[in-house]
């Protein structure tokens, strides 16, 4: 094993090394010891080694073949007993120490030995016998040096007091080759410490125990060299040493510059992250690139496609600067040093997948700073890397805390944020995040600034947090560093301005990401292959009207007027364009529209101003807000945010915006969901694929599928034969099984036990009966046509081909029919999720509408706008219309009435008030501490869609969102559901007493009347015009209409007292702020005494609701408050027109 | 309201919770309720009297076998005659053995297994109680343990709870409802104009009405002093300001009802009628806490004591189901989940609980209510008589105890035997259905009847046979 005692090792000590050893013996060392055989072999333990050393050309102050003592695992060390006292120390004696140093990394917070006396942990000596010795110790992902001993009181409890550690302020990156580290101290003396880095004098404190006037502990101990205590692994070197030398004098600062004189390290020896230089960077932007540890060939290559993140074993990669995750994976540029919002990484569908934990993202950019000093403050939630043109110039840590108790009693203390954050006038620092600080002196010309920040790590939630640099020039306020002039405040205020526009920015990046060219151009084939199949139905014919009588705008009046005209119905009159402008938009975007669209759209002379306004409402991005919480009803998605448990899915809720914002083609859409690809627990379809606590998953998602886009329920099927439908267990089971891609063995928990003989119920299938991957109906075409399977033995690709195929019309009907129940009330068959036993009221208009999406690419946007364009959607709602009748006998002589769902009312409710939800997040693991087995987090909802059950199963107030609860109350109230367990098409829609008074009366509905200054009614209030016109805005705003004489005369009555003086002149700085929340409560410390009232303290704010604006006399304000009140409060506001 | 007094405040609890009241003075507070506010309850109506007749059928069969499987399917079901249920919930899983099967082998807290207090005698035979739930023991008459309850869910308190609130294991295809949601959906209100299932504490889908739909869900609140929410008038309206609100929407309301002709909105206009009607009704008086003599309210205690005399006067206004959520979990950090270092203070709890429950249990019988008013005392499971090594302990579900108390059944007795250490039922094991069977039976609700998931028929406990025992 001794390589020390291969002769070519003689040879390294002679004449090349000497003039380094020249350079030691000139300062008079009691010992120093090199890989010199001879000397060292006697003292080496533990598989120390001979190891390359630093070399010529980088250290040419050493010879060509210098070796060092390399210490690779953990307790090698050189060992020698203390002859004579040479390295005992007393008080006013000085001690110095050099040694050249590689570290190959340190654990958080580690204490690595270079060299000590005493603390061997041998037998017969005290534990804290620390005559002295100098370490490396772990700060914020650097190595620094720390010179530490016990002092001569030799107290043998484990006091802080009577240990003195001294600790540079700065270090070196583990891992990035040879550095030089020396200290010199005079015991006794506390203002003499030293300490040089690389020949550069370096800063330090008294980190632990203070200083001290006492003299160290002395006494025979040995001396260790790489270890320390017994050779634990905590206190072993991982590197190497060389040139090390112990002296009883001052080290002068000429000689120890002397060491390094002539050394050329190279900074990035093993960080393999590629070096930036300025030519690459872009212009005027900040470049974000991902990097992942080992990515595998599979998870890369286009072809796989189908992997389920969720599948995967949880990361076990630490975070660490030594252990760089290598691979980059995606780039693009961003406004700022900063990021609110992540591109999430795609498959090659499309679908969003899982980054490897950790995965590390560098923000670089050229940046031209005024020349003069400069204060950066950094951010980050795992750990963050500050570095100009190479040079680290901060690091955050990687916790901000210690790892912290596990016992669940054991809480970790609430922390007030604004306490411990090192800048105070800046954004508050968020749970879980560290920071540093740092000056830069700029030259006045460009850099290259680039900041490194982990997510994830191992067993920990891959939460980006708030990663951020900010720059402070001479004092001036903090604001985001950016490459360009562009301007972003580092306050909470200016934080929420640039996350809305690096949230819209990352959305369109994310969306490009999506539309990969290969992708597109299979799906363009499907369609035209299903051009191409239709073309082969029997056509069907559009009936033929010469009532004139009857308005057709489109070919769907036809059919319609065909059936009323047999039936001598009448057709009910067009919509007003008010009415009209409201249903469109509420069944387009799931808003009400805005006073301005309402002004434009009635100002409007075109003739075709309905169809350019479908147009235009269909082409933005709210058609997802519509159609999102619609899927999340039928496809059952039910995440948890804390430990899922009781059906709880995967959030696909993002898989479902990603498609619907690209308006996906229906196939597509279905045959990625059944595919149930990439990330299962951050927003992929694969997070349909979860049931927990199912005995059997697929047959759960099988029932859900065959329900949403066959119409076939089969819910009854999952424990026994369905009584009343076609139906088998083994039915279910058999695609069940193709979701599975395997046979299915039968659990006997899944069939339906002790039933009697008389039951009208049977099971035919055995507990343990293998059922095979088929598709068992035969009314279906199951041979997919030539080139539609991409990959032929998927089974999961063969169900989703058949469901989609395009010569089985079932599923464009289904599907075009779900969307007819949507904008008209009733479905041309009802119940849209279950077809057996019923008729369509109109079978050619449900075979001409399924074919409409067959031969256009299956866009439901296609279909959608032939529907809101026809007499019958935009007909005046009557009585006949809404009336309950049996679907064969169905006229649709009007659409029928329809309530907002509880998702529209309180979008359109906020939207009317122009304020922001300001919810909690959503989301218990804040500091994300713990696994994304047992947390999520859904970020801070933006419209209704995005809440999710609060979770609070264990009734414990510190875990109440006080802010988030009035949400979800009202959203449950009016017929969401906060469990998801099972899919549900139609909701139920009776009005309950609670829901006009929880909107009364709740914190919800107090929140839309309180004209505070984000009120959109406080500026109309303030607006200089007769009330006469407050009035006609008002109604304008709320209810889309102008107020009808005997209304404009009870809110002229009770608005008139005090319009006049209505205005009150109030400086800005009197304007009320919202109370700054600075104490959290989450998982962590929620079991904490503190933590409950933080929660009570919260929800105290937000009964107290939005601070009444000073701008507006008081009494004045509760009478225009009351007026919106009743507004909101009437059935009209809630029902469409 | 006393204005020195906050009885909410839990401050108040270190003075309220070690107290110890002679039952004799607890029952001179509650008897001298002012005599207005002891409201009728109403007299069962022809559907009770169809009860009546079963459940003297039932009583012949008490000589027949008792338990759960022993009981053949078509033997007639025993059947109770309460009106109302206070479900009081001990969230987190109360332990066992520190409760209401208290053992003499005790506890070191660390490697002893065991009891963790003293334990002390009851007025049930062979029934002991912790050392902290003097009054309880001596109320021993009016009390029925169930100590054999066992279920196999201890991993995860959120699917553990759903089985204590819903008696049934998850199914992909139904969401069951909990047993308030039954009771409202069999019972409905007893009295006009009130809800008839209230919850104190966080609203959850486990408490919810599954797929009876929404008509069975609950009225929340998770403070006594905010009313439940959306029902209470925001304390900045004053009258005047209610009146003018009342008068624009009259307005807007008349306008938009003369402009159309369809029904859904017509009925939403009456709700809206009706809430103004719930507003200024019985119903949201029985939040006046302060009614009450301030000698009662202290008598009650906390926050806790608080909510179970809110749940007597909303019991009085007709509310027929009743879950109070007891779990502050300040007071020992984690309410009645002990592990590790909870452990120490869970006496706190126990003491808190004992007070509050034996003052309603003496004001309902001093209310002549105690007849009608089944009480349950329970949580998602109980815990191991061994300790972890923070010195307290985790999950267990073979074997835990439900309290039963009043409700017209044959009380001063146990339901069950456990072990040594209580952590196997030795004798007379109750399942979770037979638990719920139980219950609804003695609120006069058929366990084995059917209630329809869409056109789909599920009986309303899985297969729960009533303890015939504790039918009189």
């Amino acid at each position: 094993m001794n390589r020390f005692l291969l002769p070519l090792l003689a040879l390294a000590t002679s004449a090349l090394a000497e003039g380094y050893d020249d350079l030691i013996a000139a300062s008079h060392p009691v010992e120093h010891w090199t890989a010199n055989p001879a000397r060292v072999q006697p003292l080496l333990f533990g598989g120390a080694e001979s190891v390359t050393g630093p070399r010529p050309p980088e250290f040419p102050q050493f010879g060509a073949t210098n070796h060092a003592i390399g210490f690779k695992t953990a307790g090698a060390s050189l060992r020698l007993a203390d002859e004579g006292g040479r390295f005992t120390f007393r008080k006013d004696d000085t001690i110095s120490i050099e040694i050249w140093v590689k570290c190959d990394g340190l654990n958080d917070g580690q204490n690595a030995y270079l060299i000590g006396k005493g603390r061997t942990g041998r037998a017969g000596q005290p534990a804290h016998n620390q005559n002295w010795g100098l370490r490396l110790r772990e700060a914020d992902g650097t190595a620094r040096p720390s010179f530490v001993f016990r002092d001569e009181r030799n107290a043998t409890e484990g006091k802080d007091e009577y240990w003195h550690r001294w600790t540079a302020t700065s270090g070196f990156l583990p891992g990035a080759g040879w550095h030089h580290v020396a200290v010199t101290y005079t015991f006794g003396q506390s203002e003499s410490m030293r300490g040089w880095l690389d020949g550069e004098e370096i800063k330090g404190a008294w980190d632990m125990g203070g200083a001290t006037a006492l003299g160290p502990w002395a006494d025979g101990d040995e001396v260790w060299i790489g270890t320390a205590m017994g050779g634990s692994a905590g206190a072993s070197l991982r590197g190497a040493l060389d040139a090390i030398a112990v002296y009883r004098s001052a080290l002068t600062p000429e000689a120890v510059k002397a060491r390094w004189q002539g050394a050329k390290p190279v900074a990035t020896q093993s960080a393999p992250l590629p070096p930036i230089t300025l030519a690459e960077l872009p212009q005027d932007a900040v470049r974000v690139e991902i990097f992942e540890h080992r990515v595998s060939d599979a998870d890369a290559a286009a072809s796989d496609w189908a992997v389920n993140d969720s599948n995967k074993k949880e990361p076990t990669v630490e975070v660490s600067w030594s252990n760089l995750p290598p691979t980059k994976t995606d780039s693009w540029n961003e406004p700022a040093f900063a990021l609110a919002e992540l591109v999430p990484k795609y498959s090659p569908r499309g679908v969003r997948r899982d980054r490897t934990s950790p995965f590390l993202i560098r923000l670089a950019a050229a940046v031209t700073l005024p020349a003069g000093e400069h204060q950066m403050l950094i951010r980050a939630i795992r750990g963050g890397r500050l570095s100009i043109d190479g040079r680290v110039l901060a690091t955050s840590s990687f916790y901000p805390q210690a790892g912290g108790p596990q016992l669940a009693s054991d809480a970790e203390v609430v922390t007030d944020q604004l306490a411990v954050q090192l800048v105070k006038e800046v954004a508050l620092l968020l749970p879980g995040h560290s920071e540093a600080t740092a000056t830069f002196v700029s030259d006045g010309r460009p850099h290259v600034i680039a900041y490194d920040l982990f997510v994830g790590g191992k067993n920990l939630r891959p939460e980006l947090g708030r990663p951020s640099v900010s720059i402070s020039t001479n004092g001036s306020p903090y604001r985001l560093l950016t490459a360009d002039p562009q301007w972003f405040d580092f306050t909470d205020e200016g934080w929420t301005h640039f996350a809305r526009e690096q949230r819209a920015h990352a959305a369109e990046v994310a969306a490009a990401r999506r539309a990969q060219a290969e992708e597109l151009a299979y799906w363009k084939s499907r369609h035209d292959l299903a051009r191409v199949e239709a073309a082969k139905q029997p056509a069907v014919a559009v009936p033929a009207i010469s009532n004139s009588q009857f308005s057709i705008l489109n070919s769907i009046d036809a059919f319609i007027i065909e059936k009323l005209a047999k039936a001598g119905a009448r057709q009910a009159p067009l919509a007003d364009d008010a009415s009209f402008l409201r249903r469109i938009t509420l069944d387009t975007i799931g808003l009400v529209p805005t006073p301005d669209a309402l002004t434009a759209f009635l100002a409007d002379s075109h003739p075709d101003k309905r169809a350019r306004a479908i147009d235009r409402l269909l082409a933005g991005p709210g058609w997802a807000d519509q159609w999102v919480p619609y899927w999340q009803d039928v496809l059952a998605e039910n995440p948890a945010i804390l430990k899922a448990t009781l059906n709880n899915t995967g959030p696909f809720r993002f898989f479902l915006a990603d498609a619907l914002r690209d308006n996906w083609s229906m196939d597509r859409f279905v045959t990625a969901l059944v595919g149930m690809e990439g990330s299962g627990r951050n927003g992929g379809s694969a997070g349909f694929a979860v049931a927990s606590q199912n005995d059997l998953p697929m047959a759960n998602k099988a029932q859900i599928l065959s329900s949403a886009f066959l119409a076939m329920e089969m819910k009854c099927a999952r424990c026994h034969d369905a009584p009343n439908h076609p139906f088998n267990q083994e039915d279910l089971f058999a695609i069940s099984a193709m979701l599975q891609r395997a046979p299915i063995k039968v659990p006997g928990s899944s069939l339906t036990q002790g039933l009697n003989v008389n039951s009208h119920v049977t099971v035919s299938l055995n507990p343990g009966q293998q059922i095979d991957a088929h598709f068992p109906f035969a009314s279906l075409k199951t041979d997919p046509l030539p080139g539609v399977l991409r990959n032929p033995e998927d089974t999961r690709e063969q169900l989703a081909a058949i469901m989609t195929d395009p010569r089985n019309e079932r599923f464009a009907q289904v599907l075009v029919n779900r969307l007819w129940k949507r904008l008209l009330g009733f479905g041309i068959v009802d119940p849209v999720d279950d077809w057996e036993n019923v008729s369509p009221s109109h079978p050619g208009l449900l075979t001409w509408l399924g074919r409409e999406l067959i031969t256009h690419d299956h866009d439901l946007k296609h279909v959608a706008r032939l529907i809101l364009n026809s007499a019958t959607y935009q007909g005046v709602i009557t009585d006949h219309g809404s009336r309950i009748v049996k679907a064969r006998d169905r006229l649709f002589e009007s659409p029928a009435r329809r309530r907002l769902s509880a998702e529209q009312l309180v979008d359109s409710l906020f939207q009317v008030a122009g304020k922001n939800f300001d919810s909690e997040e959503l989301n218990f693991d804040l500091d994300a501490r713990r696994t994304s087995k047992d947390f999520l987090s859904l970020g801070n909802p933006q419209r209704a869609w995005e809440f999710v059950g609060l979770s609070n199963e264990r009734d414990r107030p510190s875990l109440g969102k006080p802010a988030a609860q009035p949400f979800t109350d009202v959203l449950a109230g009016f017929g969401w559901r906060d469990s998801r367990a099972e899919p549900k098409s139609t909701r139920e829609e009776a009005p309950n007493v609670l829901q006009p008074a929880m909107l009364g009366n709740g914190i919800l509905g107090a929140r839309i009347t309180r004209l505070s200054d984000d009120s959109a009614f406080t500026a109309l209030a303030l607006r200089d015009q007769p009330l006469d016109d407050l009035i006609t805005q008002l109604f304008q705003r709320v209810l889309s209409r102008t107020a009808t004489a005997r209304e404009r005369a009870a809110f002229l009555a009770a608005l008139a007292e005090g319009y006049a003086d209505r205005v009150r002149v109030v400086s800005s700085s009197e304007l009320p702020k919202k109370p700054r929340v600075t104490k959290f409560a989450m998982w962590s410390n929620h079991l904490h005494p503190d933590s409950t009232p933080v929660v009570y303290e919260r929800e105290r704010l937000v009964r107290a609701g939005d601070p009444p604006t000073p701008r507006l006399a008081a009494p004045w304000r509760e009478r225009l408050e009351d007026a919106i009140w009743a507004l909101i409060i009437t059935p009209e506001f809630t029902y469409l027109p | 309201m006393n204005e020195t007094t906050d009885y909410t405040d839990n401050t108040d609890r270190e003075k309220g919770a070690g107290r110890v009241l002679p039952i004799r003075v607890i029952r001179e507070i509650c008897g001298s309720l002012p005599l207005h506010l002891i409201s009728p309850i109403p007299i069962m109506n022809l559907s009770r009297r169809d009860f009546l007749t079963r459940t003297a059928l039932a009583t012949g069969a008490l000589a027949l076998p008792r338990f759960a499987g022993a009981n053949p399917p078509s033997a007639p079901l025993p059947m109770g005659k309460a009106e109302h249920c206070i479900f009081v919930w001990l969230g987190g899983g109360s332990s066992q053995i520190d409760t209401f099967d208290a053992k003499k082998i005790k506890g070191d807290g660390k490697k002893v297994a065991g009891c963790y207090y003293d334990t002390i005698e009851t007025a049930i035979p062979g029934a002991l109680f912790s050392e902290h739930l003097p009054h309880l023991a001596q109320l021993g008459e009016h009390l029925i343990p169930v100590r054999t309850v066992n279920h196999n869910v201890i991993d995860e308190h959120a699917a553990a709870t759903n089985r204590m609130h819903t008696g049934r294991l998850p199914s992909g295809s139904v969401v069951y409802p909990s047993l308030g949601s039954i009771v409202a959906h069999q019972r409905g209100a007893a009295l006009d104009g009130v809800p008839a299932y209230v919850v104190m504490g966080y609203p959850s889908a486990t408490r919810g009405p599954g797929f009876l739909g929404p008509r069975a869900g609950y009225v929340y609140l998770t403070d006594t002093r905010s009313g439940p929410a959306g029902l209470a008038l925001p304390p900045d309206i004053s009258p005047e300001r209610a009146a003018r609100r009342r008068d624009l929407l009259a307005t807007v309301r008349e306008e938009y009802r003369g402009r159309i002709t369809d029904p859904a909105p017509l009925e939403y206009d009456e709700a809206i009628a009706e809430g103004f009607r719930l507003q200024g009704g019985d119903f949201m008086k029985a939040f006046a806490l302060e009614q009450e003599k301030d000698s009662l309210r202290a008598a009650y205690g906390d926050e806790f004591g608080q909510r179970c005399l809110l749940a007597r006067r909303l019991i009085q206004r007709g509310v027929r189901f009743l879950e109070v959520g007891y779990n502050i979990n300040f007071v020992n950090g984690a309410g009645w989940d002990t592990h590790n270092a909870a452990q120490k203070e869970q006496h706190k709890l126990i003491q808190g609980l004992d007070l509050s429950l034996a003052v309603l249990i003496e004001d309902l019988k001093a209310n002549a209510l105690l007849d009608k008013t089944l009480i349950v005392v329970a949580g998602e499971f109980g815990r191991p008589a061994q300790f972890d090594s923070g010195g307290g302990r985790g999950h267990h579900g073979k074997c835990f105890s439900v309290l039963l108390a009043g409700g017209g059944l044959r009380t001063g007795q146990c339901v069950g035997t456990s072990d040594d250490l209580a952590m196997n039922p030795v004798e007379d094991p109750v399942s979770v259905p037979d638990l719920f069977a139980t219950i609804l039976a003695t609120l006069g609700v058929n366990p084995r009847k059917n209630a329809m998931a869409g056109e789909r028929p599920v009986p309303l406990t899985d297969n729960g046979t009533p303890v015939a025992k504790v039918f009189v």
